[in-house]
């Protein structure tokens, strides 16, 4: 019977800490091997524990650290199968302990299980196992599902979008928590150990049949009960949630990124010197015709366009943007990266997959990174939803504006005298998207494609190019005319960015990307549509091309062909952005020892005011204070304290674990603290005699206790707790004699 | 009671706590008794003090022993500390009612008829192995011991005053026996145990150590005396928070799943009386939790009824252990449950 009872408890204890696995695995690419990790490894930690807790007998809570190298035998095991950046087992497993915690929260959601992201969930799953066990097998049985909840509650912050997953952990632990109940001994717990224990209270007798009748109906309701409610919460609540139109902030989202600058060109200036040299192969694309984006780049500092450089570390599966434009098209292709210069990976559309690199994202604009270097030789798959703008009229759409929109409107100072007028004459009036086109097709009208045009998109570039409307401007590359786009949409009070992208190539399934390819086009963002597209080309000097108004360019090839060569500048380099301060980091890291020393500073005087009790007031006040100290100096000492025991059973084990101490005294102490507490006479020499003899006691206890109990001695916090605890003696109020705070009988 | 105009004043009798010279003086009658019973009966002193303080509190005591254990010999100290007198009935299954409360015979020359008085007409009597006798003649008894008067022929007669029946039973031969009810063994105030005596005591006993006969015991505490210990008794303080430890013990016994009943009213109110002399006995004016849990076994131990029909004594202490470890006590460090 014990024995089975020991064996549901050890397998709830197991499913407890195996709760939140299901939750934990959503936030990664493959859910099933992670839950099969973390399930196992839950099981191991109870098995680990179990064994150590018994053959460490009497040392409790010793068997969670004495367990844990098994947990790191588990984590070289998991670096073996699943190696992070660093291959040699060990070493990924001391590198995964030391920064797990650190990348997860760098990292976008859904990445692959590599130990350096799994080290953390399988550390945590580990101890609350560990945790759990120690405290089952001292007889608590509600305080053991504590750290598989805080656990679960830390998965649902970081994976909020999990609903379904979310549920079934839920479920787990719900049925852990029936199951561990189930096996609980039905008498009272143990009193015997001081702490925190849960009081389970056996039910009243009720006579014969009628009281197992009972008995039985009552059982089955809480069984039916449970299972629909925790088949409901399973099944039910997930699907309705689904369609429930709040979802909850990533945190993941929340930190800001450290920034990395990156040494390499700024893609627009690429464009000038490509548009002179157009036949220079860049990479080879198979798969469906269509445009590929390569940068979005929407920080104008005067002389250039900075592209975004917080890039995550991402798995293959990536995160939507918040907005999705209504029409796209699902679009796969295969990219062989030739010469194409920089880490950036061009994909079509809105990337959705990358296979076959690793990849930073950068979550804004959506722009791809690889992260192993140079993108210059590799091949990937990239599959993305194309938007299709073709028949788009944007009659009632609206720009977006307010917080987080700033950057897409600001113009930096210096920018050339006429151009708000030219902005203006040029957008003229009306909706947004009119304004776009016409300041596009101002563009496309006033100016000719001039391959070879000198490199530059800055303020002093645009003021030699930009004339009023009207006027017939000079040549220019793509570089030119999708800054100048860009910073006239601003100057009209559009939201726009610069994107760097290249068109679909010659030739048919497989087909070579060219130099001559690579374009710039300009964006606005519309409130609920994301990103529109305009092209601002001039068409002039290109051979066949449809409209290029406000739709995806599907069909830009060769168009931007031929002509002299002329040195592009290298017009800036992006990433000058200087890192954030330590500032915050340091208060951060500089408040918890600074919370420890408040703590052990503060400790030992409450203490001392507490202590001050017992020399203050009635002697009966005094003597009672006194006998509070010792009390909360024996459990200090790690000695029982039952609440079943009476003042001479207290001396009496006192007497025992004390052998030097006079049992005389003991005896009157004990004597004296009873006629305190229920009515005797005492006097003021009787409170001086308990406080001393407390005292003595005291320091006694404190130097029979071991090495870390005389440590903890002054800072123990649990002593105010001890302390304060509520008696049903009279303890605490005004001091009365025998006749108000006694009954006698009549 | 007296009615002044309108309003209702209740006058009661000068209840002032015992003061210490009192308690002191009773705690020395007692240790003066206990020590003149150790002379004659070799048993353990909490026994005899257990013992004392029944008969001093006018409750009536079950001895449950193995024959031999020196249960008459204590009876009859008991008996002569007192300075009463002593009777002893040999219960048989075919002993009468009559056969101890006395009989009324016609005198020939007075031509009346005269109460003839049984053996309980005594301090103390002994009843020896109370469970052989007939239901009949065991409930005639234990009218006795409640009412305090035998009723022969519809005539009363007292008995003296003090009155202490002291019954023993065999636990282990039970062939042939009529187990006491319930309702009777609730009449009981202590159920007490002298088991064996120590080693060296048994093997003194054994050399043919002389030990004084029971009857030669001095006088200790006479009946006024006794009637002064019973008055200070009833001014010791209890204070509030006992009354609830007591209640509480007394309802965790209700509650409790082995057992059929708790104890009773009778019972709790018996050991707040016994807990009043024991603690006076000590020389205290309060009484103490520990005196409640000291008590707690002999009081209530053989008021318990559990539901396994053949329940022992051992059984019932354990189920008693049990509830004095659930309760907390009060105090600084009880805790409320």
């Amino acid at each position: 019977m014990n024995r089975g009872r020991a064996v549901l408890a050890s397998a709830a204890v197991a499913v407890a800490a195996a709760a939140p696995a299901p939750l934990l695995a959503a936030g990664y690419e493959r859910s099933a091997p992670v839950t099969a990790v973390l399930v196992s490894t839950a099981i191991a930690a109870v098995a680990v524990t179990s064994a150590a807790h018994r053959v460490l007998r009497g040392l409790g809570p010793v068997a969670v650290p004495a367990g844990l190298p098994m947990a790191a035998v588990v984590l070289v095991a998991l670096a073996a199968w699943s190696p992070g950046p660093i291959k040699e087992p060990v070493l990924a497993a001391v590198d995964a302990v030391l920064h797990s915690g650190a990348r997860i929260l760098t990292t976008g959601p859904h990445p692959l299980a590599t130990v350096d992201l799994l080290a953390f969930p399988v550390l945590a799953v580990w101890l609350a196992g560990a945790i759990a066990t120690v405290l089952r097998r001292d007889g608590r049985v509600l305080p053991s599902l504590l750290p598989a909840t805080v656990l679960l509650c830390g998965a649902a912050a970081l994976n909020p979008e999990a609903i379904e997953p979310g549920y079934r952990s839920a479920a787990l632990l719900a049925g852990a928590a029936a199951m561990a109940l189930a096996g609980a001994r039905h008498d009272a717990p143990v009193t015997t150990r001081a702490g925190f224990s849960l009081r389970v209270w056996a039910a009243a007798a009720v006579h014969g049949r009628k009281r197992s009748l009972l008995r039985t109906l009552a059982a089955g309701t809480a069984v039916a009960c449970s299972v629909i409610l925790i088949g409901i919460g399973a099944v039910a609540v997930p699907a309705v949630l689904e369609g429930w139109p709040v979802r909850a902030a990533d945190p993941r989202g929340q930190r800001d990124l450290p920034e990395k600058p990156r040494e390499v060109r700024n893609p627009l200036s690429y464009l000038s010197a490509w548009s002179a040299a157009p036949d220079v192969p860049l990479m080879t694309v198979s798969g469906p015709r269509t445009t590929l984006r390569w940068v979005a780049l929407a920080d104008f500092t005067g002389p250039v366009w900075l592209p975004d450089s917080s890039y995550r570390p991402a798995g293959p599966d990536l995160p939507l943007p918040e907005v999705v434009p209504p029409r796209t098209t699902r679009t796969t292709v295969k990219v062989s990266a030739g010469d194409l210069p920089g880490d950036w990976l061009p994909v079509p559309g809105i990337a959705t997959r990358v296979d076959g690199v690793a990849v930073g994202h950068d979550a804004v604009s959506g722009t791809l990174l690889s992260l192993d270097g140079a993108v210059a030789g590799r091949s990937y798959t990239a599959a993305g939803m194309v938007p299709d703008w073709s028949g788009w009229k944007g009659t009632r759409a609206a720009t977006a504006s307010g917080t987080g929109y700033e950057r897409y409107l600001r113009l930096p100072p210096g920018a050339p005298a006429r151009l708000p007028d030219i902005a203006r004459a040029a957008a003229g009036n009306g909706t947004a998207h009119q304004r776009a086109s016409r300041i596009a097709e101002y563009l496309r009208d006033s100016y000719t494609f001039e391959p070879g045009a000198p490199g530059g998109h800055g303020y002093a570039e645009l003021a030699e190019l930009l004339v009023p409307p009207g006027r017939k401007g000079g040549g220019a590359t793509s570089e030119q005319f999708a800054s100048a786009f860009a910073v006239l949409a601003r100057a009209a009070g559009l939201p726009s960015r610069v994107v760097v992208g290249f068109g679909a190539g010659s030739g048919g399934g497989s087909r070579v990307i060219r130099t001559g390819d690579a374009v710039a086009w300009g964006e606005i963002y519309f409130e609920g549509l994301g990103w529109v597209p305009y092209d601002p080309n001039p068409r002039k000097r290109s051979e066949a091309s449809a409209r290029p108004g406000p739709q995806e360019r599907a069909d830009h090839n060769g168009t931007y062909r031929g002509g002299d060569t002329s040195d592009a500048t290298d017009t800036g380099a992006p990433g000058a952005v200087p890192r954030p301060t330590g500032g915050e980091y340091t208060l951060l890291i500089a408040t918890p020892p600074g919370l420890l020393v408040l703590f052990l500073l503060l400790m030992p005087l409450l203490r001392l005011r507490a202590a001050r009790g017992s020399r203050r007031g009635t002697a009966r006040k005094r003597i009672l204070a006194a006998w509070t100290e010792l009390l909360v100096a024996m459990r200090l000492a790690g000695h029982t304290v039952p609440a079943s025991a009476t003042t001479a059973e207290l001396t009496a084990s006192l007497a025992a674990t004390l052998p030097d101490t006079d049992p005389g005294r003991l005896r009157r102490l004990s004597r004296l603290v009873n006629a305190a507490g229920f009515g005797g006479p005492v006097t003021p020499d009787d409170a001086s005699f308990t406080s001393e003899q407390v005292r003595l006691l005291a320091t006694r206890l404190r130097r029979s206790s071991s090495l870390p109990r005389r440590l903890s001695w002054w800072v123990n916090p649990r002593a105010a707790l001890w302390a304060a605890r509520p008696s049903r003696l009279t303890r605490g109020e005004p001091a009365a004699g025998p006749r108000d705070r006694v009954s006698r009988p009549s | 009671m007296t009615l002044k105009g309108t309003s209702l004043s209740i006058s009661t009798p000068e209840t002032a706590a015992v003061t210490g010279e009192e308690a002191m003086r009773a705690a020395d009658i007692f240790d003066r008794m206990a020590e003149s019973v150790g002379t004659v009966a070799r048993c353990a002193p909490a026994t005899v003090r257990l013992l004392l303080t029944a008969f001093a509190t006018g409750g009536h005591v079950l001895l449950e022993d193995l024959p031999g254990m020196g249960k008459t010999t204590v009876a009859r100290a008991l008996a002569a500390v007192t300075g009463g007198t002593a009777r002893r009935v040999q219960c048989t299954p075919d002993l009468l009612p009559s056969d101890i409360t006395g009989v009324t015979i016609f005198d020939e020359r007075t031509r009346e008829f005269e109460f003839h008085p049984g053996p309980v007409f005594a301090n103390v009597v002994i009843v020896d192995e109370i469970n052989r006798t007939s239901p009949r003649t065991q409930s005639a008894l234990l009218e006795v011991m409640q009412e305090g008067r035998v009723t022969v022929d519809g005539k009363a007669h007292p008995v003296p005053d003090p009155f202490l029946v002291v019954a023993t039973q065999n636990p282990a031969d039970l062939e042939g026996t009529f187990p006491l009810p319930e309702a009777q063994l609730d009449r009981f105030l202590m159920r007490l145990s002298l088991g064996y005596p120590g080693e060296e005591a048994e093997l003194s006993l054994m050399r043919g150590a002389s030990m004084a006969a029971p009857e030669d015991l001095v006088c200790v505490l006479d009946g006024a005396e006794m009637s002064r210990l019973a008055a200070a008794a009833d001014r010791i303080i209890f204070a509030d928070p006992v009354y609830q430890y007591v209640l509480e013990l007394a309802q965790r016994t209700r509650r409790h799943p082995r057992l059929r009943a708790g104890v009773s009213m009778r019972a709790s109110i018996a050991l707040c009386r016994a807990a009043r002399m024991y603690a006076l006995a000590d020389g205290r004016v309060y009484v103490t939790p520990d005196d409640i849990k000291d008590l707690a076994g002999p009081v209530w131990g053989h008021r318990l009824a559990p539901f396994s029909r053949a329940s022992s004594a051992e059984e019932n202490t354990a189920l008693l252990a049990e509830v004095l470890a659930e309760v907390p006590v009060p105090g600084p460090h009880g805790n409320r449950p």
